[in-house]
């Protein structure tokens, strides 16, 4: 090989040989870092549409449910979800204004099923399940009024649900009569069954 | 003859453009890695920043407190379908069930089973013949899945007492589901 000739070839291979070499450590290890970049930005932007999507539906969730008056609804609706120690009190006396106003006579009332102790925890929302409370009525008076009575009922915030009605005469063996009522007698005697609901 | 001091030999012309082209392939990957490293990871870096700051100001506390209003709402909401779904509802039932009664038939009692879909009926009237039109009244409702007759007793005076056990349609307890 002539001398003359040996510088070019010589640092055409050392440039050629450098070059593959920065390539391969240096500018391979960069488009794999640009690469693990767009994905992260793909999932913070995935992330970033959905953060705000979701903040926007909840926002306009927020604004429908105080067109739509959610805070009074929230506080008829609430009356399915009471507790305490007053609970028995207070529907005892919820259920008397109510008979009263159907025009029936209220013989008894009795509410069963809910806990005699009520634990009250310090800055602890209690956000506890539903449970049944048993209520039974034993009531007197007219056959209209008692429908009276389960339209009132119907119409209360708080969900009656009645399981079983007896309906029967008071004095029982009263003569047959032909007034072509259903039941043979104006003055009855009502056997009401059912649940209310209440936070556990 | 003479002697040339002064010739060279020529650089064959491969070797020439091999020079060339190890020196444009050198600038190549110095103005890629370049480009890379001063202008596309520190763009990326950046957007990775402006995002992170996007997020950042999402879930404010005022968001926070959106999301807590709307969230107790469906909780509630939830809650009371539940329980209302399960409500009965006799509007239904008391319609029909005046029109299921034999107009010289009288009830001396009544017990309605909601969940079993069942009544139990104590009944009088004055002759036996009035028990068949109770009866044939019975069979043309179509909300009285069946029933029973038992106990039939007739009094001295003529008055015929009996026991009916209806098993009706339990959509008759149910809102809005019968018109």
């Amino acid at each position: 090989m002539n001398n003359n000739n040996l510088p070019y070839l010589t640092i055409s291979i050392v440039l050629i040989v450098a070059s593959i070499a920065f390539f391969y450590f240096l500018v391979l290890p960069q488009f794999e870092k640009i690469s693990a970049l767009d994905k992260e930005i793909s999932d913070l932007e995935f992330k970033l549409e959905n953060t705000t999507n979701y903040f926007n539906d909840v926002s306009y969730n927020a604004e429908k449910l105080a067109e739509l008056g959610w805070d009074n609804v929230s506080k008829k609706i609430d009356a399915n979800f009471m507790d305490g120690p007053f609970f028995i009190h207070n529907m005892e006396a919820y259920f008397n204004k109510l008979v009263v106003r159907s025009g029936l006579y209220l013989n008894s009332l009795s509410i069963e099923g809910v806990e005699e102790s009520f634990e009250v925890k310090e800055g602890v929302e209690d956000k506890g399940t539903i449970s049944e409370i048993n209520i039974s009525f034993d009531l007197t008076g007219d056959y209209n009024y008692f429908l009276n009575l389960l339209d009132i009922f119907d119409r209360q915030a708080l969900v009656i649900k009645i399981n079983s009605i007896e309906i029967g005469s008071v004095n029982q063996g009263e003569g047959y009569s032909e007034q072509g009522d259903i039941m043979d007698s104006s003055y009855l005697n009502f056997k009401v069954e059912g649940t209310i609901p209440s936070k556990k | 003859m003479a002697l040339d001091l002064y010739s060279k030999e020529e650089t064959p012309t491969w070797k020439k453009i091999l020079f060339i082209i190890s020196i444009v392939l050198t600038f190549i990957v110095l103005i890629i890695f370049t480009y890379n490293q001063f202008s596309k990871i520190p763009q990326k870096s950046a957007r990775i920043s402006s995002v992170n700051i996007e997020l950042a100001k999402q879930g404010t506390e005022e968001q926070q407190k959106e999301k807590d209003y709307v969230l107790e709402a469906e909780r509630k909401l939830n809650d009371f379908k539940k329980i209302y779904d399960e409500k009965v509802d006799f509007d239904e039932f008391f319609n029909v069930f005046s029109s299921w009664v034999y107009p010289r038939v009288a009830f001396l009692s009544l017990s309605i089973d909601v969940s079993g879909s069942k009544l139990n009926i104590k009944a009088q009237t004055d002759t036996l013949q009035s028990v068949m039109q109770q009866l044939i009244l019975l069979d043309a409702k179509k909300d009285i899945l069946s029933y029973t007759i038992s106990n039939i007793e007739v009094s001295e005076g003529g008055i015929v007492n009996f026991d009916l056990e209806l098993n009706i349609n339990p959509e008759l307890f149910k809102k809005n589901e019968q018109q």
